[in-house]
This record gives structure tokens, sequence and C-alpha cells, in this order.
């Protein structure tokens, strides 16, 4: 039991995600629980951004450019549905861009050696920018005639009352954990986390493995907001503002460090689903929502103080 | 203890009849600057070279021509008596030859048998997958540590859990299971404290043993060369200033190379001419 | 290669703040002359945040909260004269917060052993949260009865036609300057941006060097605060936001190194002038605006991509 728990980077994630289901189970006398599956939803969809985010924090890098491309792919998704006609392939390309854009970070973070969130705080802005310009300010909507169509069900339907986003997010965490424990480029990533030049000495390239845990990261927003646009039919110019900052802590509490070579998939899964149920408690107490701003800023500087006191791992 | 007391093994003998590595009137410049001025020396299989000299000799320098980080301007480089051209460190390891670094390449976030592998990972399955064959790593780096004799039980220890001359002995046998013929180690005893020395000196000496692997020793210290070494080169500003093997030096030569070729009583009289003009 | 072969790093910033003004000058001549106050008047807010974060970044560390700190000044500069504090007071606590909150930055990531980055980025939101919470849609306004004050009459007014801003801002350039090149802290703030591991072995207080400068940057971010609520009367639950991302611009534009070690005050506030150049001919020309954002972004990324491709122009470090 104490191996199990007590040396895990995933053990304070554990004890919050219990500690804030309780209190909130407690509080509300029931209620809370009634609420989980909109909860759920919530997680599934900064879950599996949050998780692109912890293999690239783990690779030693950090991603502030995220938000932004969820939702420049949300818009781009709907404008490739409107050209081709084809959801499936839409999706595919909307992926596919954003994969592109996450190796533009990457190449030039690592080829022109500079901090990663300057690149990224960047192209968060120039996303940020085309989405406002292409939605004019407001929002875009699935095309009329592709809202029943079989993939959009497939991919934002429900099977037995699940949302297939909480199922999407389960598969991609799974796969994403399945490849950091036991594949050459998890391995990898790991190496080039925080001793890059002793993964280079041994022939691995930080560069290469940086830009494709960039890449991912990028492609896994934009499956994110593939997924919500077949979930809710509309990306809006403000979506995904504020998942940067939900993800980096996310991951952050989830047992990622800025400096890499340690990190977790279901720990920043379990690190959203602490953001979450924080955002629906303060929402159900009546909070406003620059609260939740504010709290999921504080949670990520405490995070790093407390497990800074607790332990000198975090360099 | 009595560090004199470690046994050297004889000399292999005839299988020492051929350098494995031979570096002829090899020269470096950077820039105007002549790091290198024409170095030649002949490494063997089975022996221990120490490669001596002051800050700033060099030795760095013609280890990195060795494994693969520069290129020398001038002279030839000979492995197995051809000639060898290395691009990059990786065309030095696929040649033979192993650089075990002062920063050791290890990554002390990860386990001892991720290590052994980084970057040269056992897989099972379709290839591109790249689906770790955890077991046979685990094994494989166990048995690897063992056999120059790290007393290690768990291969999923965190590096950073393990004590300098440990980690020394797997950055050695990492490089000796990838294939090195030759290994060259940068002053492996330099950060560590007495007993961590002596565990390092007992590995060099236990692949020493194995009668087949030449090792380049650069170390600052005059007594883990003697103890270990067969043969000895010094640089100075760039040149070979001495070198032979151990039958072939006194023990007072070995000091005055070290001084960068001086005299000790030429030092001496030079301290005390300083310390009387001052 | 010799000294006087390599470009300056403040080059870019040079030939760009000329270029821009000479362009647009020649495109819009009447109203882009019309406009020269108003946009030093800009240029001076930011340049006053530019500053300090050019100092932080030749220190080798960021801020990304100035943006938040910017607003959150302003913020308790108004809350304090609606408490009826007078306005010199309020300038003090204000400033008082600024400097503190620099400091918790300082101490984090320097006692602490946290990365700035994250710090800042924390805390980008801990103080926007704040600001919107206190404004919650309404905008918070410097009360009629103290808007005559001496100080904020001084803060907002002008003098020989030009804002007293623009003053407040060449004074603070003058003291940087000379900081950075002729004082102790400057040589210490200097070489722990460029070869930390140097600098300790040196024994430059680094702790000491770094949490100061945390504290200049918190502070002119602050000022520039105070300074641009005086003139606007109001905080806006937006007040600020997106300053971070110019004053990192503008800093990379004026030749900062983002490696840290190299940078300057003057070259810093000449990236400012290209930006808010560009920013100010695009709003005369009718570009929407997050044409100008994406311009942004797209010149900070082509800025790394073109020092890291061109030797030339890269930092000599
Ligand atoms: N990359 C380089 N560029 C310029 N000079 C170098 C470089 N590397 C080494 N040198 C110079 O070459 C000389 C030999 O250095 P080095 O090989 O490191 O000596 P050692 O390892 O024996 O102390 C020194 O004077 C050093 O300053
Ligand atoms: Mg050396």
């Amino acid at each position: 039991m104490t191996s199990l728990f007590k040396d895990r980077i995933e053990a304070s994630v554990i004890l919050g995600a219990v500690a804030v289901a309780l209190l909130f189970t407690i509080a509300t006398k029931g209620l809370w629980l009634q609420n989980l599956p909109s909860l759920l939803i919530l997680t599934a969809g900064v879950g599996i951004v949050a998780i692109g985010q912890a293999v690239l924090m783990t690779s030693g890098e950090v991603d502030l450019s995220v938000g932004s491309v969820y939702a420049f792919s949300g818009v781009g998704f709907i404008w490739f549905m409107g050209q081709t006609g084809d959801v499936a392939l839409a999706a595919i390309l909307a992926v596919a861009v954003a994969s592109l854009i996450g190796a533009l970070n990457g190449a030039l973070t690592t080829w022109f050696h500079v901090p990663s969130m300057i690149v990224t705080m960047g192209g968060m802005f120039v996303y940020r920018g085309c989405v406002y310009l292409m939605t004019a300010g407001h929002s875009l909507s699935t095309p009329r005639p592709l809202r029943d169509s079989a993939v959009i069900e497939m991919l934002g339907g429900r099977t037995a009352g699940v949302s297939h986003s909480i199922l999407i997010l389960l598969v991609v965490m799974v796969a994403a954990v399945f490849m950091l424990a036991r594949t050459r480029l998890g391995n990898h990533i790991f190496s080039v986390g925080g001793e890059p030049q002793s993964a280079a000495a041994n022939g691995i390239s930080p560069a290469r493995v940086k830009i494709i845990a960039f890449s991912l990261c990028s492609s896994l927003a934009a499956l994110a907001a593939v997924v919500a646009v077949c979930r809710e039919g509309t990306i809006y110019a403000t979506s995904g503002k504020l998942m940067e900052l939900e993800t980096i802590a996310a991951a952050v509490i989830g047992g990622c460090t800025l400096r890499g070579g340690i990190g977790s998939a279901w720990g920043a899964v379990l690190g959203v689903f602490v953001l979450s149920s924080l955002k629906g408690g303060l929402m159900m107490m009546g909070a406003p929502t620059s609260w939740y701003v504010a709290f999921v800023g504080l949670i990520l500087i405490g995070f790093l103080v407390s497990s800074r006191l607790v332990n000198g791992r975090l360099n | 203890m009595n560090l004199q007391s470690i046994p050297v093994a004889e000399k292999a003998g005839a299988a020492a009849s051929r350098p494995i590595i031979r570096v002829e009137a090899v020269e470096k410049a950077f820039g105007a600057f002549r790091a290198l001025k024409g170095v030649s020396l002949d490494v063997y299989p089975g022996e221990v070279h120490a490669l001596l000299g002051d800050n700033g000799a060099g030795k760095s320098t013609l280890i990195r021509i060795l494994s693969g980080f520069f290129r020398q301007t001038a002279g030839r480089l000979l492995v197995d008596g051809r000639e060898a051209h290395f691009r990059s460190p990786r065309d030095a390891t696929e040649a033979g030859v192993g650089t075990v670094y002062q920063d050791l390449a290890l990554n002390p976030l990860l386990t001892v048998s991720r290590n052994f592998f980084m970057g040269r990972e056992l897989t099972v399955g379709p290839e591109f997958l790249g689906i770790l064959d955890m077991e046979q790593m685990d094994r494989i780096a166990l048995a690897e540590m063992r056999k120059i004799g790290a007393n290690l039980t768990d291969p999923r220890q965190k590096v950073g859990t393990m004590s300098g001359g440990q980690r020394q002995t797997l950055a050695i046998a990492r490089a000796i299971y990838f294939g090195a013929k030759v290994l060259i180690l940068d002053e492996p005893t330099s950060a560590l404290g007495q007993k961590q020395q002596l565990e390092v000196l007992k590995t060099i000496m236990r692949v020493r043993a194995r009668g087949d692997i030449a090792i380049i020793f650069i170390t600052h210290n005059e007594i883990h060369s003697k103890l270990v070494a067969d043969r000895f080169t010094f640089l100075s500003l760039g040149e070979v200033i001495g070198s032979g093997t151990r039958e072939d030096l006194e023990g007072e030569d070995i000091r005055r190379l070290m001084a960068g070729g001086a005299e000790i009583n030429d030092l001496a009289r030079e301290l005390q001419a300083a310390a009387l003009g001052a | 290669m010799h000294r006087s072969l390599t470009p300056p790093a403040e080059s870019i910033a040079i030939l760009g703040c000329l270029g821009l003004f000479v362009t647009f000058a020649a495109i819009l001549p009447t109203v882009w002359l019309d406009n020269v106050p108003t946009l030093l008047r800009d240029i001076s807010w930011l340049g006053l945040i530019a500053i300090g974060q050019a100092m932080l970044i030749t220190s080798g560390e960021f801020d990304l909260s100035v943006g938040s700190v910017f607003g959150f000044t302003a913020l308790v500069f108004v809350l304090m004269l609606q408490l009826g504090l007078g306005a010199p007071a309020s300038f003090l606590v204000a400033m008082a917060v600024a400097l503190g909150i620099g400091a918790l930055n300082g101490v984090l990531s320097w006692v602490f052993g946290l990365p700035s980055l994250l710090v800042t980025l924390g805390f980008l939101f801990v103080y926007r949260g704040l600001i919107q919470f206190f404004t919650g849609g309404f905008p918070i306004s410097i009360p009629e009865t103290v808007r005559e004050s001496g100080l904020i009459l001084f803060l907002s007014g002008t003098s020989f036609g030009l804002h007293n801003s623009i003053l407040i801002c060449a004074a603070v350039l003058a003291v940087a300057t000379f900081t950075l090149g002729r004082t102790r802290f400057g040589a210490h703030l200097l070489s722990v941006g460029g070869d930390l591991n140097a600098a300790k072995a040196c024994g430059v207080p680094v702790a000491a060097t770094k949490i100061r400068t945390f504290m200049i940057c918190s502070g002119l971010a602050g000022l520039a605060g105070i300074v641009a609520v005086s003139k606007l009367s109001a905080v806006t639950a937006t007040s600020g936001e997106g300053l971070e991302f110019e004053a990192i611009a503008a800093a990379v534009i004026g030749g900062c190194s983002l490696r840290g070690g190299v940078g300057s005050a003057w070259g810093a506030l000449l990236g400012v002038a290209t930006l808010m150049s560009l920013k100010a001919g695009l709003i005369l020309m009718g570009v929407n605006m997050f044409i100008y954002q994406l311009l942004l972004g797209a010149v900070l990324v082509g800025l790394i991509a073109i020092k890291g491709v061109f030797p030339m122009l890269r930092e000599a470090k």
C-alpha cells in the first residue's frame, strides 16, 4: 500500500480528487452526485487536451497555445465540413492541420533554443486572432445538412446515457499511459525531459522527440475540439480561453514538472477532474466565474510551493 | 588502506601486438589556436592507457576527436588498422569507440534498465509501435552490470538513488554491451569520494581482465594512473612530451611529466625565487 | 567578429519604428501627424512596462503577470481613492502592492526555486480574477471629488504640449539605462542573466539580484497602471489584458535575448514604439484589431526565427 501510494507522483491528485468528491457530496447532501455526468463531460473536454499537455511537459516543454489551437481547430473542422461535405475527412484535416501547428511550435522552440512558453504565447495570439476573424467575433455552427451524420453521432452522441466524449477521453488516456510507460517513444520522452544532453549522448534527438510531443499536444487539442463540436454543434470565438492555464495546472497537480522527465497522463486527467469539480462547486455556490479564474491560478502556485516544501523533486 | 596492494595483472602479452586505435600526428586548430600539434599514440586491447596532462593540455580535445565530436585538422585515425572518418558521435560508437563522459549521460529520474538501453531500446511486436520488451531489458541490464562487479539487485532502481561508483559502472557496462572495443573514461574518479574512487578502479581492472577491451583512462591523479595503467601518454600544450609502458617510466618521470615536463626541482626553485622576489 | 561589424541588438527596433513611422506618415499624412501626441502617450504607458520586462528578461527571467499587475495596481489605487485615502497616500499604497507582488514573484522563484514562467502564469490569473471580481462587469472609477487633486492632474496632464507620462517614461528610461550600464546592481543583473553559474561562482548575490529585478518589473507595471488610470479614470475587467505579451514582444524586438544577458531599456522602448506605431496605423486605416493581434504573434515568432537563422543578428553571447 505505502509503496503503491507514497512514491507515486499522482498521490496528491488522488487525494485531491477524493477530497473534492467527498466534500461536495457531503456539503450538498448528495445533490452533487447528480451533477456528475455533466462534470465528467466538462472533464472530458479539457482532459483530452490536458493529456497532450502532460506528455509535452514530460518532454520538458509547455504549450500556451492549446486553447487557441482548440478554438482554431474547431473553426477549421466546421469550415472543412462546409468545404468537403464529409465529416470524417474534415475531422482528419482539422487534426492534421493542428499537428502541423504543433510541429511548427516544436521546430521554433528546439531549433532556435527559446523557451517554449514564449514561442507558444505567440501562437496563442496568432490563432486566437484567426478565430476572431473567422467567426467575426461570434460563433460558427455545424452545417445543417451534416448534423445527423453518423460520424457526428459517433463522436458526439451518447450510449446508455454515457456521453461518447467520456469514452473517447478514456481511450486517449489509456493509449497515452501505455505510450509513456511501455513504448520507445515514451522512453524517449522521459529521457529528453530533464536531461536532454544525456539523451543526445545516447543517440536520441531531443529536437525530434520534442517536436513529436508538441505535435501530439496540438493534435489532441484539435481532437478535443472536434469532439466538442460534434457534441455541442457550435464553437465560439472565446472557446478554449483559459484552457492553457487549466491544462498546465492539471498537469502540474497530476505530477508533471516544468523541467520535464516526470509526468503522468492519468494524473493530469484527475487534475482536470479536481479543477472541473471546483468550477462546478463554485458555480453551485453562486460564486462569479472570476473566482474560478483566481482559484486555478492560486492552486497552480500553491501546488508548486507545497510540493517544493514536501520534497525537493521539483527543480 | 594500502592502495598499492591492488594487484595489477600481467600484461596480456601477444594479444597486444596490434594497436586497436592508432592516432597518427593528429592536429586540431580552433581558428588560429592549435590545441593539438601533432599527437600520436597507440592503444592496445587488454590494456589501460593513461592519458595525463595539465588543464588545457588537449586531453578533452583529443577525446572529442576519438569520439566523433570534432574532426581533426590534420593527421590520421586508425581503428583496427583501418582509417576512420567519424562524422558524428554515432559513427564512433558504431566503430567500437565507447566514451563514458564526465556527466555519464545518465538520466537520474529513470530506472537502471531504461538508462542502460536509452536510445537503443529493445522492442516486441511491430517495429513501428515501439513497444518495449521490459523483461528482456531488465534481465540484460542486471546481468551486464553484475559481470563487471556491480552489486545491483533491482534493475528498476532509479539511477538518481545510486552511488557515484555504481553510476560509473552502469555507464561502463552500457558502453561495453553496445560493442565498445575501446572504452574512453574522461576523469571518472575526479568527482568521487575515496571509497567510490576505489570502486571505479576495481571496475576498470575487471574490464581490463577481459583482455579484449582497450581502456583510455584520463585522469589528473598520478596515484590512480600508476595503480591501473599499463601505458602512459603525457600531453602538454597540445604535444606529447613523454610516453611509455609502466616499466619504462620511473615514478620520478611520471611526476615530472605530470608537471608539464618541468623538473620538480626547477619548480621548487621558481617558487623560491617568486617568494623572495615578493 | 569585430565589434563594429556586428549590428547592435537594437537595430531591428530602430529600423522598425522609423520605417513604420515614415510609411504611415506617407499613407495617412494628416491623421497620422495629428495622432502623434496620443501615440507618444501610448508608447509611454507600455514603455514603462516594457522597460521593466526588458530588465527582467535580461536577468534571465520572465514575468507573464505584468498585464494583470497593471490592472490590479490601478484597481488598488482607485479603491484607495474611493475609500477617501487621498491621492498621494493611495499612490504609495498601490505602489507598495505592486512592489510586494514583484517581491513575491521573486521569492517564489528564487527562494522556493520554482520556474518564474509558471509562477507568473499562475498570478496572471489570480490578479485577473481579483480584477474581474471587483469590477464585476462595471468599471470602477476615480471619484469626481479627487480628480482635481494635484497628483492625478499631474499624472494625466500635459506640459509643453506633451503628456506628462512621456516625461515619466523618459525619466525611467534614463534611470534604467544608467542602472544597467553604470551601477553594481546593473552589472550583477547582466551577469546573472548571462551565465548564472559563473555569476554564482563569482559571489554575485543571485537571489537578491533576481528578486530586486522582479520588483522593478512589477513596480513599473504598477506605475504604468496608475498613470494610465489617472488619464482614463476607470478600471475595467479587461484593463491591461494582453500587455504581458506586448511587453515581451517589444523587449524582443528591442534586442533582448530570450536567453538572458543581453538587453537594453532604450531598445525595449523602441520596440514599444514599433508596436504602437503599427497598432495606431492599423487603427487609423480601419483595420480589425484582431489583425494586429495576429501580426503581433507573427512578428514575435518571426523574430525568433530570424535571430536563429541569421547568426549576424544573433545575440553576441
Ligand atoms: N571548442 C573550442 N574552441 C576553442 N578552443 C578550445 C575549444 N576546446 C578546447 N579549446 C582549447 O584547447 C585547449 C585544450 O583544451 P582541452 O582539450 O579541454 O584540455 P584538457 O582537457 O587537457 O584540460 C585549451 O586551451 C582550450 O581553451
Ligand atoms: Mg578536460
